[in-house]
């Protein structure tokens, strides 16, 4: 095996920028600020996400030959909700948007359990459930869980 | 107090999800970058990269057509130096360990595993800008080295992986599935 030869004899990328020596927490708190303001649009976002879900729940129940293509943007929508839920203190919707696309990503799909993991997602949305949400919340994350791994096998 | 001089940093975001690239406009001038850029995709990267040269790219790792890995991929072989050391910090949803393996592999310089939250965007972009790992090149690889730094700013970032001596990193998810097992 070949031994890692530093390129350019030890060169780094080039920078220019001067070392500084650790966080700047007005810095961050001006960023976190920021991200509190976005609250109201994050919350919108998810809304239009869910509508869009529910779209797709419709056509792929009442529209077969549109059940594949419905399916897809099921997933679209939970991706995106499952990668940003946890950033605006919602890990509740990363928790389940995760679970449903776990579930799509399995041969078989019950529309049952994607209405289960819809109403789920618009309850936390709608109740403002922020943070983990107690035992209640997390006893549904382990159910909607249980649910997706009897059918896909894990 | 540091004298961090984001003001002159250059950053182009490359995300397919129109809400997350205001997610990550919104944070960065927040901590002082003005100078941002947008792209939808890898292919989209590399076309703007071609006129508008940056200090940093944002990845997201799975942005379509080409995703994270492949724009990174594609920047390590490039004949253009500056390009070919370009910093990446890649943005993920997932923390499994081959992702992680895939990224490093790939010449990624920085992973940040969602959620992304201010103080990870921050401790990610001194660790790529203030600590850069040196560049190396073996028969298959060029990019940054792949063994960890000495000492980062990420350092200071909690851990999501428990590591045991002389055992494979248990992820915490992993951790209380076995549990789980364990007291049913």
């Amino acid at each position: 095996m070949s031994q890692p030869q530093v390129a350019g004899s030890g060169r780094t990328p080039p920078t220019r920028f001067a070392p500084g020596d650790g966080l700047d927490r007005r810095l961050l708190a001006r960023a976190e600020a920021a991200l509190a303001d976005l609250t109201p649009q994050f919350l919108a976002m998810v809304r239009g996400e869910l509508q869009r879900m529910q779209q797709a729940l419709e056509t792929a129940r009442t529209r077969p030959e549109s059940a594949a293509a419905a399916r897809q943007a099921i997933f679209a929508a939970a991706h995106d909700l499952r990668g940003i839920g946890s950033t605006f203190g919602y890990p509740l919707v990363s928790r389940f948007a995760q679970s449903l696309c776990h579930y799509l990503q399995g041969r078989t799909v019950d529309l049952a359990v994607v209405q289960a993991h819809f109403e789920a997602l618009s309850a936390v949305i709608e109740n403002r459930v922020k943070g983990g949400g107690g035992p209640l919340a997390h006893r549904i994350g382990r159910a909607l869980e249980a649910l997706v791994t009897g059918h896909t096998g894990g | 107090m540091s004298g961090h001089a984001f003001d002159r940093l250059s950053v182009l975001l490359v995300d397919d999800n129109h809400f997350m690239r205001g997610v990550l406009h919104t944070l960065l001038q927040a901590l002082g970058v003005h100078r941002i850029y947008d792209a939808t995709d890898g292919s989209a990267a590399l076309k703007r990269l071609r006129n508008t040269p940056v200090d940093l790219v944002i990845c997201d790792c799975e942005t379509r057509p080409m995703d994270g890995l492949a724009l990174t991929r594609t920047l390590r072989a490039d004949t253009d130096p500056t390009r070919a050391m370009l910093p990446v910090i890649l943005l993920s949803g997932h923390d499994d360990e081959a992702r992680a393996a895939a990224a490093r592999d790939a010449g990624v310089n920085e992973f940040l595993i969602k959620p992304l939250t201010p103080r990870t965007l921050y401790l990610r972009l001194l660790a790529a800008i203030e600590t850069p790992r040196p560049f190396v090149r073996t028969a298959s690889y060029y990019g940054p080295s792949r063994r960890r730094r000495a000492r980062s700013p990420a350092d200071g970032m909690p851990r999501d992986t428990t590591r045991y001596a002389g055992k494979a990193p248990v992820t915490l998810r992993q951790l209380s599935d076995l549990i789980d097992r364990l007291v049913s």
